[in-house]
């Protein structure tokens, strides 16, 4: 048997430590109190429960730097939220003794609802007022209004949430899947009060990174240190399965009002838009999430004014966040749905209002830079029909329609296009969030070693960067390898590395390896060449203030199309068919780049067709309901890839399903309904109730 | 609670005696009801277990030219390793539909049949097909209708101390069917229901119409099915929706299942009948 | 409780607590890392096990229930022919699973393999579909399944290559 490539990470599930305790978590049974006591019986020998006071007695701190309970012991946020630990050598024994332990809290009412919010609830704001909104409204031929509103998913990770703290000589040794490995180290550090170089963080096995792992693991990294310091011993917390799925991080709720004015022909005036994201008990990337939907609600179009208010809202619900995309697929599918809708009141079809509305090279929209290049829209609309048949679909679905509006007879299908990009920028003013850093040695027997934790990568995504390495040096697939990337030794990177930023590496990568072919036959080996890219700041309008705007340098565009039907007799929406044209620049591998979007389309058809997650409802069921799309219901997918500016760089392009996918399933639902739901997902008796209305 | 004791029984009657000394002992053959529900990591059983899935007499099919009869340990797996034509249509196309080759690997006809909680994919079907079970206990052994495991409510029963132990099947073929299973096709969950239609249709009228559905609670009104044997299949669309009417009238007062998902359930299957 | 089994044709005496899952017993009691206690209900197949011949979720067996069985796990089997050829096949279509769900696949696709050599597309997906991961895509996997029953075939059958 061929042995495990040394890149591979181990997963966690595997590590042991010698003398390890196990830590189950004890969890809140009500959803908001001011005041938790908890209590158990008497534990059998060795095991230890591990209440907020006793932290405390530790020296050690109860709080996230950005505010958030390790263990929640003044205010309980949720229901689930961890108030405790029980350690000992049974994970077993430790679930059960976990299960058994009881609380006293002092209760309130929880808040549940966001879409009507009080101030106490806002946790981030962003408002945009530019260009004459008013005007534009009051002269506007066509006014419409509509909410859009998207649930909650889980992510589907390979391997549960967990981390493993182990005191490693002079050190603390953390062991856990993030995507962020300086944030566990930073959380670590300072929930232990001691300096952050007392503590390394050792990434395992993320697996797909689907932005579900941002900063979470920090929180389970803090307890599983800290339960190792006052157990003296290592100590391994590992979720299972159902735990994971009932109270880790999730894709957000949220619900979007889009109010628009545009002339007789549908062509934007105004926007006028309230955009608000559920986060559940808090997110520290709260300001990231709605800024990457702000940028993001305008999709391909350009309107000239526009009013934005945007909140991130808590709620007594798990923490929500990202998935795939950071707060984008959200944007993109309210304003993919608006427009479709404005395409039906004024008799259109959806690609007649999208070339209409289409940015053109010089427009900018709130302030923005302007858009240096023409969006390759003709290029991709035209592939994309070609690939799926679009016109002849779509006008045979609408005369299927009009003459059985309530599809008692044949097929219900619907078929419909979208555009999208996706950029590497982030929009938060934390620092990190933008570094991205390599540092490659070629050494004397002519390994090359590429140092960086973005290393933390999937196999394929470290096999693309192994590929622009291999091109850029001539050398041998073989001879590349990742150093191990932990926080002693590897260069920084920020949380965005493995979504938008996945390109940002591979073009840092590629930059190394030249430097090193510069020198490779003037200097001595080894040759070590290191390279960062600077902070950048948000960008900013005119007048210098700091917007969420569109920046679309280093954009990667891509078309969607996407063919569904509706079982009759279930209402279940279904995916015939999957196209995309993506325009993503240089592609360093396509095999591997085809691999990693078909994974990534079955994951945003998911978001289709799976079930909403009821935090509220919690609970075994859900859990044994849910799981991602099934093989067998895979539909056929189509990809093809265009360079419309023959560059030689390589953008992202992993979150481009993520953005485009959910938009155009709903078209194609809207389509095949003949109404517009205004919300995905949305399921059987649901979508029978809709085929059924006048 | 914990076992304190698991019991290997290697016969029938020895399954049987250990029933006699205790009624409520748990009966485990394939288990994927019992332990598939659970999802901690310890899982939790009665004090006493009798694990039957090994007995050679429950794994025994017998055919003849009236029927089938299968052992109730027979796994889903084996019934479909039975040679082709053994099991009558649609059997083996709604076995192949019930979760996936590595459960149907342990799960077994007699378990499907005997959830405490809900009725599982095979018991409409087999409603439908006059199916008998043979039921064991220490006062000796009868034969009932599978729709005998199904209480005056609705709700699934299952005598006390008793053991299912063989299921026999008639052969007795139908050229009309409509089988469909709504929901989850691997957990069965609340969204969970088998829908199953059977009937002979000769000479344009309808012979041996049977209906039932069922999930977490099982529904059929045979009083309805000895009307709609007899009819002609040309019958006008007015008298169709009579009929569905009629059932949904029935359904709508039990509260188990989307009422619309049942009622489309039966236009599918009448305008096929009545086309 | 004392359970006699056969592990990969060696006999053990395994200690089971009542209630203990046969994953959880195989994997403390005989360290065999292949399986993973995942899910717990029978849907990531990363605790496949052949037990008495068959390829059952080892989390849904009670480990009591395993008394006097045979059981063969990926340890017992990945110095094999059929599992060489597998991991080749899935090296040659570039769909070589990740480490969380490697053996539960290889597992599926020999014992698919086993009772048919020549699958169709949808036996394959099927049966991948027991493995729940979204580390590779169906199409790349369908390739590779493909390519390992050719290189069975011609094993078995003694062909040449062309």
């Amino acid at each position: 048997m061929r042995k495990e490539s040394t890149d591979t990470l181990p997963l966690l599930s595997t590590l042991h430590f010698p003398g390890m305790l196990y830590a189950s978590t004890i969890r809140s049974s009500v959803a908001r109190a001011t005041s938790v006591h908890l209590s158990h019986d008497p534990l059998p020998a060795g095991y230890l429960c591990i209440a907020p006071a006793d932290v405390a007695a530790e020296g050690c701190s109860l709080l996230l730097s950005e505010g958030i309970s390790l263990f929640a012991h003044a205010d309980v946020s949720y229901k689930g939220e961890p108030i405790g630990l029980v350690v000992g050598p049974d994970a077993a024994i430790c679930d059960e003794l976990a299960q058994s332990a009881t609380a006293v809290y002092e209760e309130e009412d929880p808040s549940l609802e966001w879409e009507s919010f009080s101030s106490s609830q806002i946790a981030y704001r962003y408002e945009i007022d530019y260009g004459e909104v008013e005007l534009a409204f009051a002269k506007s031929a066509k006014i419409e209004k509509a909410i859009y509103r998207n649930g909650i998913f889980d992510h589907h990770y390979s391997e549960p949430m967990g981390a493993i703290a182990n005191w490693e000589y002079d050190k603390i040794a953390i062991y856990c899947a993030t995507q962020w490995p300086t944030h566990v180290r930073q959380a670590v550090a300072a929930a232990m009060h001691i300096a952050e170089s007392d503590v390394v963080v050792k990434p395992t096995n993320l697996g797909k990174s689907l932005d579900g792992r941002l900063w979470f693991p920090s929180i389970v990294a803090c307890q599983a240190a800290m339960a190792a310091k006052i157990c003296g011993k290592p100590v391994k917390i590992l979720y299972t399965r159902e735990e994971d799925f009932l109270y880790t991080p999730k894709q957000a709720r949220s619900a979007v009002t889009i109010r628009s004015a545009s002339d007789e022909q549908g062509k934007l005036q105004a926007l006028d838009v309230n955009l608000i994201i559920n986060i559940g008990a808090y997110n520290p990337m709260a300001q990231e999430l709605v800024r990457q939907a702000v940028a993001a609600i305008t999709g391909i179009y350009f309107c000239p004014a526009m009013r934005l208010e945007a909140y991130a809202i808590k709620s007594n619900i798990i923490p929500l966040g990202a998935m795939g995309s950071i707060g984008a697929t959200h944007a993109f599918f309210s304003i993919e749905a608006h427009m479709n809708h404005l395409a039906k009141i004024l008799g259109k079809a959806p690609a007649e209002i999208k070339m209409l509305n289409m940015m053109s090279k010089g427009s900018s929209n709130f302030g923005a830079p302007a858009l240096g290049y023409e969006i390759p829209f003709s290029k991709i609309h035209r592939q994309l029909e070609k690939m799926s048949d679009y016109r002849r679909k779509y006008a045979s679905y609408e005369l299927v329609k009009k003459r059985d509006p309530g599809c008692r007879e044949g097929v219900v299908r619907g078929i419909a296009l979208t555009l999208g990009y996706q950029n590497g920028r982030s929009y938060s003013d934390l620092p990190m969030m933008n570094a991205y850093a390599v540092e490659t040695t070629l050494d004397r027997n002519l390994n090359l070693v590429i140092n960086t934790q973005a290393s933390i990568g999937s196999d394929s995504l470290k096999a693309m960067w192994k590929a622009s390495a291999e091109a850029a040096l001539s050398i041998s697939g073989e001879k590349i390898h990742f150093a191990p990337p932990n926080t002693d030794t590897a260069q920084p990177c920020g949380p965005l590395t493995l979504s938008r930023g996945a390109s940002i590496i591979n073009r840092l990568i590629e930059r190394t390896c030249r430097a090193i072919q510069k020198k490779r036959f003037r200097e001595s080996l080894p040759i070590v060449v290191k390279t960062q890219t600077k902070a950048i700041s948000p960008p900013k309008d005119p007048s210098g203030q700091d917007r969420g705007i569109p920046v679309f340098d280093a954009a990667s565009w891509c078309g969607s199309a996407v063919e569904i039907e509706i079982d009759r007799i279930s209402g279940e929406p279904k995916p015939l068919a999957v196209w995309m044209v993506v325009d993503a620049g240089k592609i360093v591998s396509k095999e591997l780049a085809l691999s990693s979007l078909r994974s990534s389309i079955i994951s945003a058809l998911s978001l289709c067709t799976g079930a909403d997650f009821d935090p509220e409802k919690g609970g075994r069921d859900q859990y044994l309901h849910d799981r991602g799309m099934r093989l067998t219901d895979v539909p056929d997918i189509g990809i093809e890839f265009i360079d419309s500016d023959k560059t030689t760089l390589a953008h992202g392009l992993g979150e481009l399903p993520f953005i485009t996918i959910p938009a155009a399933f709903y078209s194609a639902l809207t389509q095949a309904l003949g109404a517009e739901p205004r919300q995905l997902p949305l399921h059987g008796s649901e979508i029978l109730r809709l085929l059924e209305a006048p | 609670m914990r076992i304190s004791e698991a019991y290997y029984p290697a016969t029938a009657a020895e399954t049987v005696e250990l029933l006699r000394v205790n009624p409520d002992i748990l009966i485990l053959a394939g288990g994927t009801e019992i332990v598939g529900l659970q999802t901690s990591r310890v899982i939790e059983l009665p004090a006493q277990v009798v694990s039957i899935a090994k007995v050679q007499e429950f794994r025994k099919a017998i055919r003849t030219e009236q029927f089938i009869e299968l052992g109730s340990c027979t796994t889903l797996t084996g019934l479909l390793g039975l040679s082709p034509g053994t099991l009558p249509h649609p059997l083996p196309e709604v076995i192949r539909s019930i979760a996936n080759h590595a459960i149907r690997n342990i799960a077994t006809i007699g378990g499907n049949l005997c959830s405490r909680n809900r009725f599982m994919d095979l018991w409409p079907l087999l409603a439908c097909m006059d199916a008998q079970v043979e039921l064991r206990s220490p006062s000796g052994a009868r034969w009932a209708s599978v729709s005998h495991l199904c209480g005056e409510d609705g709700a699934p029963f299952f005598p006390r101390a008793t053991l299912l132990t063989r299921i026999r099947i008639p052969l007795y073929s139908y050229n009309f069917i409509v089988y469909r299973k709504l929901g989850s096709t691997q957990y069965p969950g609340p969204g969970t229901a088998t829908f199953a239609c059977l009937a002979n249709v000769e000479h344009g009228k309808v012979a041996d119409f049977r209906l039932a559905f069922s999930g977490l609670k099982a529904f059929r009104l045979k009083d309805r099915e000895m009307a709609i044997s007899g009819r002609k299949t040309t019958s006008s669309s007015r008298e169709i929706k009579n009929l569905i009417d009629e059932y949904s009238r029935s359904f709508s007062s039990q509260e188990w299942f989307d009422s619309r998902l049942f009622i489309s359930l039966l236009e599918e299957a009448f305008e096929r009948l009545f086309a | 409780m004392i359970i006699d089994v056969t592990v990969n044709g060696e006999p053990k005496r395994l200690q089971a607590r009542s209630g203990d899952r046969l994953v959880d017993v195989l994997r403390k009691d005989l360290t065999l890392s292949s399986l993973f206690s995942d899910c717990l209900s029978g849907r990531c197949g990363r605790c496949f096990i052949f037990l008495d011949g068959r390829l059952v979720h080892s989390c849904l067996i009670p480990a009591f229930k395993a008394k006097g069985s045979a059981i063969v796990t990926f340890e017992g089997l990945r110095e094999s022919p059929e599992v060489r050829e597998i991991i080749s096949a899935l090296e040659k279509a570039q769909a070589m699973p990740c480490s969380f769900c490697k053996t539960g696949k290889i597992m599926a696709i020999t014992e698919l393999l086993g009772r048919k050599p020549l699958p169709g597309e949808e036996e394959i997906l099927e049966q991948l579909d027991m493995v729940s991961c979204p580390c590779t895509d169906p199409v790349s996997l369908v390739a590779a399944v493909g390519i390992a029953a050719e290189l069975r075939n011609k094993r078995k059958f003694n062909r040449a290559d062309k």
